[in-house]
């Protein structure tokens, strides 16, 4: 056997080593990378200590993605090679190695998640209630860290993408440096300004209007300006061909949105409220041409009947709501073990 | 520091020199993967040098001029450790492809930055156990 000194490329292992992991791609996130459509991705952690999450978890973000990391340890010598001059040989015939420049105990596996922005941000977010809101929090905390979305969302487990969905269905603003989560009466008070204020112009809320048609109403009813583009943001129909500064709200995501929150804060007692007293408080704070759409139909999911004819708010009440609310916590978990079994079976 | 970017390519890019794989496993970078089941006993340094010669790779079946031999060449690799060991393996496509990963060399040192050095998507895999072959 005197052909195996000649032929075959010669392998050597480098001692200098470099600190290299491997990463495995799930196809949709190869597909995204490949195609350049992104410029980079984000490596995160959740902040240590979180309730709930003992462990600090990483996560690897697209923009709008978010992936669980799973550190997945192998008994095999995993070797990176490059390819490399060989160095002077006895003949000057120049030749090429195979250096191993890494080697790779472990390999970083991803999981698609959908993560608990939700619950994240109202975890890490004070509640608006109110200008007193602001002075409490400095009063009480004067050190306590401030949330801008900048500094939030760097220390959010997810996505930018799903840290603005969540944002919006929260109603989330900015004010002070700092963001707040408004109350259900915040969030109603200032539909209570808005329907006022285009009652009085006559202006229809499903066509293109002018923002800053209603600041001065808000405004003066104690609301700030921030939180009333907030709230115009989760309820407009979102078409693309709106001009800056113009919006217009959507009945569909309206109607059902002021229903859940009239009925969350009317819901006081167990035994609920007098679900025709409710119609009627909330048919009178829509629009008149939107008034047939308020049906209990339209809330399916977000309500329970303890007694007959009386409605209480209940968000497990019933089937899944058909809404664009983000999964919580709970579907996390199970997905994740979804995914071990899966994998500890290949 | 909770936000590490990880960028899709090399800041600088990576010029290998000619690359001795088969084409199917050269990559722009020249980075491949090679996996042994169990590990590589290497002998006292020396430091004269950089690297530890372990052996040669060798395609028995692949011909760079024949592009009729289809996959076949890929069921047999031999890895030669030392003089007295044979290694048998084959190429293998990885389910998933990986990224090479590093961290990003940073001059302004404002945080850690990682950075995809390649994406591979073969493996050079070796599960059998060492058979011994005469000089």
């Amino acid at each position: 056997m005197s052909t195996q000194d000649e032929s075959g490329i010669p392998f050597e292992i480098c001692k200098d080593q470099q600190q290299l992991r491997l990463l495995e791609l799930p196809p949709s996130l190869l597909e995204l990378i490949t195609s350049k459509r992104i410029s980079n991705l984000t490596l995160k952690s959740s902040l240590p200590g979180l309730p709930g999450q003992p462990a600090p978890n990483a996560v690897l973000c697209t923009n709008s993605q978010t992936y669980q990391v799973r550190q997945v340890q192998s008994s095999n010598s995993v070797f990176v090679l490059q390819p490399s001059e060989a160095q002077s040989a006895d003949d000057s015939i120049p030749s090429t190695n195979l250096s191993a420049i890494a080697q790779c105990t472990a390999t970083l596996e991803l999981a698609p998640i959908v993560p608990a922005a939700i619950g994240f941000l109202k975890q890490h977010l004070p509640v608006y209630g109110g200008p007193q809101s602001i002075t409490e929090l400095t009063t009480r905390t004067p050190l306590a860290e401030k949330f801008s979305k900048e500094s939030l969302l760097w220390n959010a487990p997810f996505s930018v993408g799903e840290f603005d969905n969540a944002c919006k269905e929260l109603c989330i603003f900015e004010e002070e440096d700092q963001l707040w989560i408004p109350t259900d009466s915040m969030l109603a008070g200032v539909w209570k300004s808005i329907i006022y204020a285009a009652t009085m112009r006559s202006v229809d809320l499903g066509n293109s209007f002018d923002i800053a048609a209603f600041s001065s109403t808000v405004e003066e009813d104690g609301y700030p300006l921030t939180l009333y583009k907030a709230v115009l943001a989760r309820l407009s129909s979102g078409d693309a061909d709106l001009m800056e500064g113009y919006t217009a709200l959507s009945s569909a995501i309206v109607v059902p949105w002021l229903g859940a929150i009239l009925l969350e804060k009317q819901s006081t007692s167990a035994e609920g409220v007098l679900a025709s007293d409710f119609m009627r408080c909330w048919q009178d704070q829509l629009p008149d041409s939107w008034r047939t759409y308020a049906t209990l139909n339209a809330l399916k999911g977000k309500f329970s009947e303890p007694v007959r004819s009386r409605i209480t708010f209940d968000e497990s009440g019933g089937n899944a709501p058909a809404s664009s609310t983000p999964a919580k916590g709970d579907g996390k978990n199970t997905r994740k073990w979804h995914e071990k079994f899966k994998n500890a079976r290949r | 520091m909770p936000t590490v970017p990880l960028h899709l390519a090399p800041k600088a890019p990576i010029v290998p020199p000619s690359n001795p794989l088969p084409q199917l496993l050269e990559t722009p970078t020249g980075l491949a993967i090679l996996e042994i089941q169990g590990t590589i006993n290497l002998p006292s340094p020396d430091l004269s040098t950089h690297t530890t010669p372990i052996g040669r790779l060798v395609f028995p079946d692949y011909s760079e001029n024949s592009s009729s031999n289809g996959t076949a060449w890929m069921k047999r690799v031999h890895l030669y450790v030392g003089q007295h060991q044979r290694l048998t393996g084959e190429v293998k496509k990885l389910p998933n492809p990986v990224a090479v990963i590093r961290k990003r060399e940073n001059y302004q040192t404002d945080g850690e930055e990682l950075e995809i050095m390649e994406i591979v998507y073969w493996k050079v895999v070796f599960s059998s156990r060492p058979e011994p072959v005469g000089t």
